[in-house]
């Protein structure tokens, strides 16, 4: 691993108890370079989106530290976060679309938080819904969509805002394998022009077609597999 | 609806807005009824302030000529004084008439010692001079006798002060019953939509962009609302007046001045709308910096 100023995300000791239930996340210690792609493994229920839920910011741990971009966030106010989250964007493993607004108003969010001019969102968003293949859905609601069609959506709103750090959870989920494959290379063209991307899949056999370094979840610990190739 | 803004909540529906329709309803009945009550006062507080009547009481055994020659010296001499001006006698024919169908025959009227009046305007920017020339007139003459209606003036000042407070007591009771229903109804939605406000916030969004969010809904109700209020009362008011202008006839419409009385009105649904915005607007950053701990 490079030096530590370039880590964008670094886990120091960190515990996740959900209450008084036993620990989720014991001791974890990692760190993720600028600009690496790594998938993040592990059985459904071994603890991925309690642990992205660290990293963008949904849920403090128990114990330890977690730095982002550099900063620790446990000494971070919360007026300070807002700024720290725009340089983050989530595929929430259940989409978290709002149900109220139309599938451009979901994906414009990013852009109109970050206070992007209209005629700019108008523009953008629905070029972006044509690459994925939503173009005829712009005025659709999410109810009316399937589930494929709205994984698409959760993965246009976040990436939408062009972020240094993507989170993606279980985002071929529920997509045929077409679509995977074309999700894939959206993520790898982000890559390329230097996102830093961390995907959660419980399919490990997805996870082994890339080339790209891999950590495991078990018994709430962390393995660390193929962190060399970078 | 005007003024339609983009928003990321679902619309709050309509119960805030015809809560805050009905209580503009009736805060501008209140308070116009209490503005209409203030213009009639002032009416008779200005007919009345403005002139002093001198009663001529004939002296007994004087005759009518008598009588009518102290009336044309009381007069002339208000006449020639400065800070005086207009001093009108009632004329004994008028009184005659006026008199003359409770006491059948003009005759039997014109027998009888009447006591005989002069209306006395004094320039409004000389009043102690003129009270002055009047008391000396009584000294000169002591059988007349001067009414400046200044128990009656009391009471309509007293009355009038009773109003404002009632105006100003009214308006402050309806300013924090808007504060306190835009508190719960604000708190409400940020319980109900604790979800949405969640996923803005992880995708970035500051306090604020949630709270302008609510407050610009809260001042459109409050303005929707408040110029619905505004609307309904309108009829309402106009039976009302009309209610009052019949016994009281004439001028009454121009003295209510209703464009002024408009004018007064169209800043309580602004008050509310304002108001509305405002509170929304710290209710959300005060409950969300308590609850939202990331
Ligand atoms: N908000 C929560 N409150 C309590 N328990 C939770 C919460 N979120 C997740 N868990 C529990 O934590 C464990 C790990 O869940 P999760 O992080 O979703 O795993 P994965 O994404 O790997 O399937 C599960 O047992 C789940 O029931
Ligand atoms: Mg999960």
């Amino acid at each position: 691993m490079s030096q530590a100023s370039s880590n964008i995300v670094r886990f120091e000791s960190v515990s996740l108890q959900y209450g008084h239930e036993p620990e989720i996340l014991r001791n974890i210690t990692f760190s993720i370079a600028a600009g690496s792609f790594a998938f993040l493994t592990g059985r459904s229920g071994s603890g991925k989106s309690s642990l992205l839920r660290l990293i963008y910011l949904a849920q403090r741990p128990s114990q330890g530290f977690v730095s982002l971009f550099g900063e620790n966030i446990s000494f971070i106010e919360r007026q300070a976060l807002p700024a720290i989250r725009r340089r983050l964007g989530v595929v929430f493993q259940d989409f978290r679309l709002l149900d109220h607004l139309s599938t451009l108003d979901n994906v414009a969010i990013p852009l109109r938080i970050a206070g992007v001019r209209e005629e700019e969102v108008r523009k953008h968003v629905p070029e972006l819904l044509a690459w994925i293949g939503l173009a005829r859905f712009l005025h659709a609601k999410p109810s009316t969509l399937s589930c494929g069609q709205k994984q698409r959506m959760a993965i246009a709103r976040a990436v939408i805002s062009r972020p240094d750090l993507l989170l993606a959870d279980e985002p071929t989920g529920s997509v045929d394998s077409c679509v995977a494959r074309r999700v894939f290379h959206l993520f790898i063209e982000l890559h390329k022009i230097g996102t830093t991307i961390i995907i959660a899949t419980h399919n490990e056999c997805l996870a082994r077609q890339f080339n790209f370094p891999r950590m495991h979840l078990e018994g709430g610990r962390l393995l660390l597999l193929d962190t060399q190739k970078t | 609806m005007m003024f339609k803004r983009r928003s990321d909540f679902p619309s709050a529906g309509y119960l805030p807005l015809a809560i805050i329709t009905v209580v503009v309803f009736l805060t501008t009945l209140a308070t116009a009824s209490t503005l209409i009550l203030q213009g009639i006062i002032e009416r008779w507080y200005h007919d009345v302030s403005g002139t002093w009547t001198i009663q001529v009481i004939p002296v007994l055994g004087d005759s009518p000529a008598e009588t009518q020659q102290q009336i044309d010296s009381i007069m002339s001499f208000l006449t020639n004084t400065p800070g005086i001006s207009v001093a009108q006698p009632l004329n004994p024919q008028q009184i005659t008439q006026l008199l003359e169908p409770w006491l059948d025959s003009a005759e039997l009227v014109s027998n009888i010692a009447l006591p005989r009046l002069i209306d006395v305007v004094p320039h409004t920017d000389s009043l102690v001079d003129a009270e002055n020339i009047i008391l000396s007139l009584i000294n000169l003459f002591p059988n007349i006798h001067l009414d400046d209606h200044k128990n009656w003036l009391n009471n309509i000042i007293q009355f009038g002060c009773n109003l404002d407070l009632f105006l100003i007591s009214l308006l402050i009771t309806i300013f924090t019953l808007i504060i306190i229903i835009n508190v719960h109804v604000t708190r409400y939605k940020i319980a109900t939509h604790r979800s949405v406000i969640e996923i803005l916030h992880i995708l970035g969004a500051k306090d604020d962009y949630i709270a302008l969010q609510f407050a610009h809904e809260s001042l459109m109700q409050g303005i929707h609302g408040g110029l619905l209020g505004l609307i309904l009362a309108l009829p309402v008011l106009i039976l009302i007046t009309g209610w009052l202008a019949n016994p009281l006839e004439g001028d009454f419409w121009q003295t209510l001045q209703p464009i002024q009385m408009a004018m007064k009105l169209i800043f309580l649904p602004i008050g509310v709308a304002l108001l509305a915005k405002v509170t929304t607007r710290m209710t959300v950053y005060k409950t969300l910096a308590r609850t939202v701990s990331v």
